[in-house]
């Protein structure tokens, strides 16, 4: 879609249409829309160069008067130490002013309230944690947060609590935080929490409310700072409908199968519009999305409001009937989380490499090319021998 | 309560009376977002605030776009086809912006009863003339409609974008910017291709109200004011037509427009 004067839009520029076209074919070139995913959580299929930057979970709950805060990384953990912690920063911000709303009934239900003015979201409290090579603690910093000394704090290796299939068995590095309701201003009832790493202020993962950034069509959410989200959420909405109109407009059957192909996975939705943070309330009772227990089921709970990615994986790696909890059992006072697994090999990474069919392939492209360039040019010069004989015998005769 | 409930049973029965005469408007996720909401935008059709989500079709659109101030180019409003919300804008909250919708609507044709029934509740009364006229009064109507919708969204301050004139073929602009006047009144100008609109009836309907529409009649100079003595939400809207081309298949185009908007609680 073009704009016309006077800002007039309209879905036959010329123009517009070859660069809808170059687009999509870019984009199925491409297998798809991976381009912005650079970083990932928990169940993201995209392998990290750097694992320890994964962050797995975010859990927020009360506890008596206290709050539990459990922010985890490095997700299918089974070797023993080191491990390379040592150059990132684990943060999680805390912002106590932006207005939560909870009357919209869509956004209660997947996002646990609705962000009034997400452009003013910022961090009013901070913790920062520099862990050693170990899993144990090299620095925690607290930003704005009153009687820090009350803090009780755990970093360790312990079990993956996220109930998936693929991560049963396996561990996280885990910091587990009990704060004090007196180290935040009183009577304060509304959370908005997320949680980033980050390598010399570089940021590279993000989580907010849990299954989100690790949904193919978030990953660009990753490196940008909560108040950024919605913005890039309108841009990449923009980019991909435009795609989508074009593919689905068209009259080829193809096209229309490639827009649907396109809808269940990359296209973001009605639904999507919201920055990713985790919201907790005292207003109501706490569990996903309303903060996050560690034994809420959020790969079926987010599938009930329309995100099933994750619970059909869990069907499809995992038993049947589908388990609804961690395999297993949480300790029921700090630091919560069970006990580490046993460690283990880890498993054996493929050895087989695309690299000598990708060179198979560009040098048989270059073969055919130079036949083809050859073929035509032997037919050229014979044509031509034929037309000049054929001229000449017609002179002489 | 009530009156929403006699609204609906209303609107309920009114597609039997009159099944083309369908208002058409835009309505946001909020008319007072807050700082960098990503806001829904729905194009409505239906009756006294009652109505469907029409899911968006771009072929059908010529301008749907957000205005901000009186010279910013135009931010085209993203969307996805054969789905509703037919867009999302992201919105500021420290000055009024505006949102416009123009495209096409359909054809209908309409025995000829009810069409003069029709023409007679929008101020159409010219067009029955000239039906007499070309002795047609007696025949089907054959009509293409088509579409011009504007909302605007009340920010911290008031913004001229208020009163920009977009180009719309027929198009409601306010004078001064009506979400931030709490006057107990409303005034502004008809236009027709660009050019003022006189004899052309206007409806204003509260949302809290919307059975007792107020209504003008544009002067000479395409003016008209109206006496919107409560705030809330109000949606103004008009229907204009002209004879269809010498090859057209229809015999009318109608052209409706309407502005919705937050007006303040009156001081």
């Amino acid at each position: 879609m073009g704009l016309l004067r006077d800002g007039r839009t309209t879905a036959k520029s010329g123009s517009t249409g070859w660069y809808l076209a170059l687009l999509t074919a870019i984009v199925l070139l491409l297998g798809g829309w991976p381009a912005q995913i650079t970083a990932s959580d928990h169940a993201d299929p995209v392998n990290l160069k750097g694992p320890e930057t994964n962050i797995t979970d975010l859990f927020f709950f009360p506890e008596g008067d206290r709050l539990i805060l459990i922010f985890n990384v490095r997700r299918a953990l089974s070797s023993p130490p080191p491990y390379d912690l040592s150059p990132y920063t684990y943060e999680v911000n805390i912002d106590l002013t932006t207005p939560v709303g909870f009357t919209n009934a869509s956004e209660l239900a997947r996002y646990g309230g609705t962000v009034l003015e997400p452009a003013k979201l910022h961090p009013d409290a901070s913790i920062r944690i520099r862990l050693n090579d170990d899993a144990s603690l090299k620095s925690i910093e607290y930003d704005k947060l009153k009687d820090t000394d009350q803090i009780r704090t755990h970093f360790a290796v312990r079990d993956d609590p996220f109930n998936f299939p693929r991560f049963y068995g396996v561990n996280a590095i885990t910091m587990v935080m009990s704060i004090p309701r007196t180290a935040f201003p009183a009577g304060q009832q509304d959370f908005i929490l997320w949680g980033t790493t980050a390598r010399k202020g570089e940021q590279i993962d993000h989580v907010g409310r849990s299954i989100r950034t690790q949904l193919p069509r978030f990953g660009f959410l990753n490196t940008l700072k909560p108040s950024e989200h919605v913005p890039a959420l309108i841009h990449q909405s923009e980019l991909r409908s435009n795609v989508y109109n074009f593919l689905k407009g068209n009259t080829e059957w193809w096209s229309a199968a490639f827009a649907e192909l396109m809808e269940s996975t990359f296209l973001l939705r009605s639904y999507d519009n919201q920055p990713d943070v985790m919201i907790y309330t005292d207003r109501r009772p706490v569990g996903y999305p309303n903060g996050r227990l560690l034994t809420d089921d959020v790969v079926a709970q987010s599938c009930a409001f329309g995100d099933c990615l994750l619970q059909e994986i869990s069907f499809i790696e995992g038993a049947f009937p589908r388990q609804t909890t961690n395999d297993k059992p949480f300790l029921t006072e700090f630091p919560y989380l069970a006990e580490p697994w046993d460690i283990k090999a880890p498993p054996t990474p493929p050895s087989r490499s695309l690299t000598p069919y990708l060179i198979g392939i560009a040098v048989l492209l270059i073969v055919l090319s130079w036949g083809l360039v050859q073929a035509i040019r032997w037919g050229w010069h014979h044509l031509w021998l034929w037309l000049r004989h054929a001229y000449f015998r017609w002179a002489a005769s | 309560m009530a009156v929403r409930a006699a609204t609906l049973i209303l609107a309920l029965l009114l597609p039997i009376q009159c099944a083309s005469a369908h208002d058409f408007w835009i309505e946001p996720g909020s008319y007072r977002p807050g700082a960098g909401v990503a806001l829904p935008v729905n194009l409505m059709v239906g009756e006294l605030f009652i109505g469907d989500a029409l899911p968006r079709n771009s072929a059908s659109i010529e301008l749907f776009a957000l205005y901000l101030g009186l010279t910013a180019p135009p931010r085209a409003v993203i969307g996805t086809d054969g789905i509703a919300p037919a867009g999302f804008v992201l919105v500021d909250d420290a000055r009024t912006t505006l949102l416009a919708f123009s495209g096409a609507g359909g054809v209908t044709e309409l025995p000829p009863d009810r069409f003069t029934a029709y023409l007679r509740s929008h101020g159409l009364e010219w067009v029955e003339v000239e039906r007499k006229a070309r002795e047609e009064e007696a025949k089907a109507a054959r009509e293409r409609f088509h579409r011009h919708a504007k909302v605007l969204f009340t920010a911290t301050s008031a913004d001229a974008v208020a009163g920009r004139v977009l180009g719309q073929i027929l198009e409601i602009v306010p004078d001064g910017d009506p979400t931030q006047d709490a006057s107990p009144s409303f005034s502004g100008k008809i236009l027709w291709r660009g050019e003022p609109l006189a004899g052309c009836l206007i409806l204003a309907r509260s949302y809290s109200d919307p059975l007792n529409a107020l209504q003008s009649r544009s002067d000479a100079a395409g003016r008209f004011s109206l006496p919107l003595a409560r705030g809330g939400v109000w949606l103004l809207q008009t229907v204009w037509m002209e004879r269809a081309g010498w090859f057209s298949g229809q015999d009318w185009e109608s052209h409706w427009s309407s502005l919705t908007f937050l007006k303040p609680e009156p001081r």
